[in-house]
């Protein structure tokens, strides 16, 4: 359809996006990853960015999900509002999350005072790298529910209702499953996010390093080279969730078939 | 005293309100530009149809007694239970156990056709309920099949019988049968009628078809641009349309002034005083017999003689449907009966409207078809809402 040229075009755009992957490949030595990771505490980075952003994608999932719901339902004031808070929320450099933060939840603001009372700081501990992801992650969960949610024809749930169903009961057997996918997929893409977040964990989390500041911290430290491997280890963590989603939503969508829920009346 | 007179109050309250069976709803609705208003009061195993046009919010109005849109004035009782009002919190969906059957099913497109039928049923009770409602309605073979792979018409059955497996105490039905082939859609009228009756539930039922209304309910509501114009009995409103808006929602194909036709005597001895315009129907009408004189002293049979131009003949069963012109450019429609030795296409024809209905010249029936003088222009049934429906 589109010619000769335009595949060739379109595979060149698409192999330069792809290229820096095929170098993590290229340069990498086995030898280098086995001393890398074999180091005293070489995975304890892992473990620390898996934990953590295990814990943020909780939090998001508790507190996103039902705001994302209220958000395509109409059940909020203000519609526009929110939306466009989470965009904001998508579009602000993460260095600056971060700096914010510091000015929001640091030890000396009042939250901070707040937080101390409940023995946690947000600043240079778990809490403070759980924090940060959060910060950078909640964005892409929140407005992928809220698109999830929006694929949920809001005349089903009425009729859940209509039929007897409370709120929870027509949110766990039509809304859920309706909106899985989507919700797979925002929830693969925050997690993404908050495995790779960096910008602001630079400022309020330098400790403890999560895999992304481990990179950063060997390439200051050793050079590119020994840092190849944490970068590898951190695609092998955070990729496949989001490569899982998307084959689960593309199925989903061949198994539904076309607009499954509205029979065109023949007037 | 005090006290005593609050409980001597809610307690006739209670009175008017418990004792009722039925549904009695006096809605106002904002619906885009217009309101949409009705009054009705629907009793336990009748079946009132409320038909017109496209917009007339006839879905609006099932709506707003599903409580699905909010009130603007007005309330919803259901066997003497409130359910909703615009000053007072509405019952929510899940008690209401209101049955309502959308235009598009809304059928859950991720369970299958027992489940989506048995969706308002405890689990136990599921199984043999959806079972039996599948046999009475033909649905056997898609119990296992996901909407996306049923036809509209059995997406519609399969809404069907969701709506009325959770035992609603209301059954409201917007164009139910408009997928459905003309034998299943008597079928399945039938079943609905019957299934409303041996439940004593009312049941309200939105269709643009005067046919099926008659044929399923007891009562037709005409809606128009948000307006109730009639509530009766379907052949009461075929016979006597409260206005000339009716008449054209009911089947009357022309409305003809009277100062064109020569008006035949009527059973009565004339057209009804005061009529301006005749109402015509295609039933009504045939051509007239070469021997009869036009014009009065004609006394064949009661009615108005019209003189127009052939201008089509189409087949319609065994049947021709022809279309006659009017020296005012109006169109009249006529059935010839087969047999009947039929005109060139061009001629000039006498036309005999049998007893029409006749309207005044602000739209009102003044003589409903058949000749019967209409009762002083039918009142639009207002139904008793309860005392303390308005008083909150």
């Amino acid at each position: 359809m589109l010619g000769v040229v335009g595949v060739l075009g379109a595979v060149a755009v698409w192999l330069a996006l792809l290229g820096p992957l095929g170098a993590l490949f290229a340069h990498l030595s086995p030898s280098a990853l086995r001393t890398s990771l074999s180091a005293p505490h070489a995975l304890s980075p892992l473990v620390t960015s898996v934990e953590a952003s295990a814990v943020a994608l909780g939090v998001l999932v508790a507190v996103g999900t039902p705001l994302a719901w209220a958000m395509t339902r109409n059940r909020l004031p203000g519609p526009r509002v929110w939306e466009s808070g989470m965009l904001v929320m998508l579009l602000m450099p993460p260095l600056v999350i971060g700096l914010l933060l510091v000015f929001f939840v640091g030890p000396l603001t009042p939250i901070g005072h707040g937080l101390a009372r409940l023995h946690l700081s947000a600043s240079n501990t778990f809490f403070a790298l759980v924090v940060a992801e959060i910060y950078e992650a909640a964005p892409y969960y929140v407005l992928g529910a809220a698109a999830a949610f929006t694929s949920v024809e809001p005349e089903l749930e009425e009729h859940a209702w209509l039929l007897g169903d409370t709120w929870w009961r027509s949110f766990r057997r039509v809304t859920l499953p309706l909106a899985a996918p989507g919700l797979a997929s925002a929830l693969a893409m925050a997690w993404a996010r908050a495995m790779g977040a960096f910008g602001a964990v630079l400022v309020i989390a330098y400790h403890p390093y999560g895999l992304p500041m481990q990179i950063w911290v060997t390439l200051q430290q050793t050079g590119l080279a020994a840092a190849l491997p944490f970068a590898l280890l951190l695609l092998v963590v955070a990729l496949p969730l989001p490569v899982l989603a998307y084959v689960w939503t593309a199925r989903a969508r061949i198994a539904s078939g076309p607009d499954a829920s509205v029979g065109d009346p023949a007037l | 005293m005090l006290l005593r007179r609050r409980s001597d109050s809610s307690r006739s309250r209670a009175r008017a309100t418990h004792d009722q069976a039925g549904l009695r709803f006096d809605v106002a609705v904002d619906r885009r530009t217009v309101v949409v208003q009705m009054v009705l009061a629907v009793g336990a195993g009748e079946c009132v149809a409320i038909v017109g046009p496209s917009g007339a919010g006839k879905s609006t109005v099932l709506a707003a007694i599903a409580g699905l849109v909010p009130l603007r004035s007005g309330s919803v009782w259901l066997d003497g239970r409130f359910l909703s009002s615009s000053d007072r919190p509405a019952v929510p969906l899940r008690e209401r156990r209101v049955g309502l059957l959308t235009q598009r099913a809304g059928l859950f497109p991720h369970l299958d056709g027992a489940s989506n039928i048995g969706y308002g049923l405890p689990g136990g009770a599921a199984h043999a309920r959806v079972g039996e409602l599948a046999q009475a309605l033909g649905l056997e073979d898609v119990l296992g099949a996901r909407p996306a792979r049923m036809s509209a018409g059995q997406r519609q059955r399969v809404g069907l019988a969701r709506v009325l497996a959770a035992d609603p105490r209301v059954v409201l039905l917007d164009e139910p049968f408009s997928a459905l082939d003309p034998e299943l859609r008597r079928k399945t009228g039938a079943w609905v009628s019957g299934e409303v009756r041996r439940r004593q539930v009312p049941c309200l039922l939105v269709t643009h078809d005067l046919a099926e209304a008659q044929r399923v309910a007891s009562r037709v509501a005409v809606l128009e641009g948000g307006a109730c114009l009639q509530v009766a009995e379907p052949e009461v409103v075929a016979r006597e349309p409260a206005t000339q808006a009716v008449a054209r929602l009911v089947g009357y194909d022309a409305f003809v002034g009277v100062e064109l036709v020569r008006p035949l005597l009527s059973a009565s001895g004339a057209i009804a005083p005061g009529a301006t315009t005749v109402g015509v129907r295609g039933d009504l009408v045939s051509l007239a017999p070469e021997n009869v004189s036009v014009g009065r002293g004609s006394q064949t049979s009661p009615g108005v003689e019209l003189v127009g131009r052939l201008r089509s003949m189409v087949a319609s069963g065994a049947a021709v449907e022809a279309s006659v012109v009017l020296d005012d450019g109006s169109e009249v429609p006529v059935r010839l009966a087969p047999g009947q030795s039929l005109p060139r296409i061009g001629a000039e024809v006498r036309l005999h409207v049998h007893n029409p209905a006749c309207f005044d010249a602000s739209g009102r029936l003044v003589q409903g078809a058949g000749g019967k003088p209409s009762a002083a222009a039918p009142a639009l049934g207002r139904a008793p809402v309860p005392h303390g429906a308005t008083a909150g």
